[in-house]
C-alpha cells in the first residue's frame, strides 16, 4: 500500500483532477477524471518515488444509476507498494482512454471491459471479441440490468 | 529471378507468408485454445491467440449466488490448483468482513496450498516433458501426484474440486494419521525429484530444445503482468508469499528461486526448485501445527459489510487475484477473477517471432497456461 505521504503528494500534484477515496478495508485509492487518466498513469510509472510498473488487473463495475467505474490495481515490484485508481464513467456513453502505451498488460483486460460492459476504449488498437463468440448479438452480459430469456436468476433464500 | 531454360517454371517461384491454425483441439495447447500462426516457411512470424472456448461466465454466476455457494465455482476457475482458488476467494471475503481464522486453520491452509503447488508442478513437469517427446516423466509426475490427491481425498472427500478452504476456516480437520503420511511424502518427494533431474537435466535433447529458446526479458514480463515462476525465471525476485505476505507465510523460512535468462529452461527449472522449497514449508508447518478447531463457525448464508478489496495470492502459476465489491448484502455485487495465465498468454505473441513450431510447443508448455483460468 502506498504511504500516506506519497499519496498526499500525488493528490497535491494533480489537484482538482483527482480525489482521495476512502475505501473499506483501508487502501490507497485515487479517483481520477477520465481525461487525466493517461497523465496520471504516465506520472506514477516514470516518477522514481512511485516506480509503479505492474498492473494486476482492470475491472469494470456497473453501479446502474450511479454510473460505471473502471478500477485499476497497480503495484510496484521494486518499492513493494500498491495503488488503486478508479475512473467514474457516464453509463449512457461510457468512454475511457486506453493505457496500453504505458501498461501493455491492460490490453486484454480493456477488451474484456469493452465486450462485457460496452465501455468504449478510445485508442485501443484491436477492439474485437475476446471471450464471447464472434457472432454474439445479445448486448453486454455483465451489465447489472442485462437480461435474456435463457438467463435464470438464482432464487433468494 | 532470371528465366532458367532448363526449368521453365523457375521464374514463377516465389515465397510468401501463410497462416496456420493451431488448435482449438491440439494436444499441446493444454485445453481449448486456438493460435493463428503466420508462418514464413517453418519459422513463425506472428501468433494471435483466440480464447473464450471455455467461457462459462463464472463472474456473472457469482453475482447471483450467496457467498458460501461461490466456493465450489472457485474450484472450477482453475481446476489444477483448486486449493489456491478457494483460498484467494476466502481471503478476500475475510478481509472485507474482518473474519478471524483460527491458527490451526491457517497452518492447514499453508500445508494444503503447498501440497497443491507440488501437485500442479508435477503435472507441469510431466506434460512439459511429454510435449518435448519424453513420456516417462509424465508417468512419474502422475504417480507422485496421486499420493497428494489421496491425502486430499482422505481429508475433504474430493480429488479435484476440493471446496476445502472456506470463508472462516477449512471445512474439515485432518485425520489423525495425516501428519505422519505427509512427512513420509515430503521425504519421498525430495528423493523422487532427484530422479526427475537425472532424467531431464542432463539429457542433451532436452537441453537443446529448452536452453535459450523463447527468451522473455524481464522488462517485457513486468510490463505484461507476468507473474509466478514465469516472472522469476526472467530474473525478477517477486513472490507474493514474501512481497505481499498473506496467511502465515511470514512465519516460515523458505527461499525464492530466481532465474537468469528467462528462457524455457529457466521456467522449467524454477518449478523443480519450488517443489523442493514447498516440501520445506510443509515440514515446518507440520512441526508447528497448533491444536484447536480449524472448522468454520459461520452460518450458511450471511452478509458481508460494505467494502471492496483486491486480494492476490501466489498460486502455482503466479498471481491469482480476486476483487470483490460488497454492498452489504448476502451476495457480492461484483466479483472479478484474475488468473496469471491470462497475462502469460497475452505476452506470447511478443516472443514468438523467429521460433519454430516445435519451439512454440515447448514454450507454450513452459508458460504452463491453463485455459479455464483465462476464459473463466
Amino acid at each position: 500500500m502506498l504511504s500516506d505521504q506519497l499519496l498526499t503528494q500525488l493528490l497535491e500534484k494533480f489537484g482538482d483532477k483527482t480525489q482521495k477515496l476512502e475505501l473499506k478495508p483501508v487502501q490507497a485509492a485515487v479517483l481520477v477524471q477520465a481525461q487525466s487518466l493517461i497523465e496520471l498513469v504516465a506520472y506514477i510509472k516514470e516518477d522514481e518515488n512511485y516506480a509503479i510498473d505492474y498492473l494486476s488487473s482492470v475491472s469494470a463495475v456497473d453501479y446502474l444509476e450511479d454510473g460505471m467505474e473502471m478500477v485499476y490495481h497497480f503495484s510496484s515490484t521494486s518499492k513493494h507498494h500498491g495503488l488503486t485508481i478508479k475512473v467514474k464513467l457516464d453509463r449512457a456513453k461510457p468512454e475511457i482512454p486506453t493505457i496500453i502505451e504505458h501498461f501493455p498488460a491492460a490490453n486484454w483486460f480493456e477488451r474484456e471491459a469493452w465486450e462485457l460492459y460496452g465501455i468504449n476504449i478510445v485508442g485501443h488498437p484491436e477492439l474485437k471479441t475476446l471471450l464471447l463468440s464472434e457472432n454474439w448479438d445479445k448486448g453486454w452480459p455483465m451489465r447489472r440490468d442485462w437480461d435474456d430469456e435463457d438467463f435464470v436468476r438464482f432464487p433468494e433464500f | 529471378m532470371e528465366d532458367n531454360p532448363n526449368n521453365p517454371t523457375a521464374g514463377d517461384l516465389r515465397t510468401e507468408e501463410f497462416q496456420v491454425n493451431m488448435g482449438p483441439q491440439h494436444p499441446s495447447t493444454h485445453g481449448v485454445c486456438r493460435l493463428l500462426l503466420t508462418m514464413d516457411g517453418e519459422v513463425i512470424r506472428k501468433a494471435e491467440p483466440y480464447i473464450g472456448y471455455l467461457h462459462r461466465g463464472i463472474e456473472k454466476i457469482c453475482e447471483n449466488r450467496v457467498y458460501n455457494q461461490i466456493t465450489p465455482f472457485m474450484d472450477r476457475f482453475e481446476y489444477v490448483s483448486s486449493m489456491m482458488c478457494d483460498w484467494v476467494y476466502a481471503l478476500c471475503a475475510e478481509r472485507i468482513g474482518e473474519i478471524e481464522v483460527s491458527p490451526r486453520a491457517e497452518y492447514l491452509r499453508v500445508i494444503f496450498a503447498e501440497l497443491q503447488r507440488i501437485a500442479s508442478h508435477l503435472i507441469f513437469v510431466g506434460t512439459f516433458a511429454m510435449d518435448l517427446g519424453a513420456f516417462t516423466p509424465f508417468l512419474y509426475g502422475l504417480r507422485e501426484r496421486e499420493m497428494i490427491i489421496d491425502m486430499f481425498e482422505e481429508t475433504c472427500g474430493q480429488r479435484l474440486t476440493y471446496n476445502y478452504i472456506r470463508i472462516g476456516g477449512v471445512s474439515k480437520d485432518i485425520n489423525p494419521d495425516f501428519v505422519a503420511k505427509c512427512r513420509k511424502f515430503t521425504k519421498y518427494l525430495r528423493e523422487a525429484l532427484e530422479d526427475y533431474e537425472t532424467i531431464l537435466n542432463e539429457n542433451p535433447i532436452f537441453l537443446s530444445r529448452t536452453k535459450k529458446i523463447a527468451v522473455l526479458p524481464a522488462d517485457l514480463a513486468i510490463a505484461y503482468g507476468a507473474s509466478g515462476p514465469v516472472l522469476r525465471a526472467s530474473g525478477v525476485n517477486w513472490d507474493l508469499r514474501k512481497d505481499d505476505s498473506y496467511g502465515y507465510y511470514d512465519k516460515f523460512d523458505f527461499k525464492v528461486p530466481v532465474g537468469q535468462n528467462g528462457d524455457t529452461w529457466d521456467r522449467y527449472y524454477m518449478r523443480i526448485v519450488e517443489m523442493r522449497e514447498a516440501t520445506r514449508i510443509i515440514d515446518q508447518a507440520l512441526d508447528g501445527l497448533p491444536e484447536g478447531d480449524p472448522t468454520l463457525k459461520i452460518k450458511p448464508s450471511f452478509k458481508l459489510p460494505e467494502g471492496e478489496h483486491y486480494t492476490r495470492i501466489e498460486s502455482s502459476r503466479g498471481e491469482m487475484g480476486c476483487y470483490i465489491v460488497s454492498k452489504g448484502e448476502k451476495k457480492p455485487y461484483r466479483l472479478k477473477l484474475r488468473g496469471s495465465s491470462f497475462n502469460h498468454l497475452m505476452v506470447l505473441p511478443e516472443i514468438v517471432d523467429g521460433l519454430l513450431i516445435a519451439d512454440l510447443v515447448a514454450m507454450f508448455a513452459s508458460l504452463d497456461v491453463i485455459m479455464p483460468e483465462i476464459d473463466r
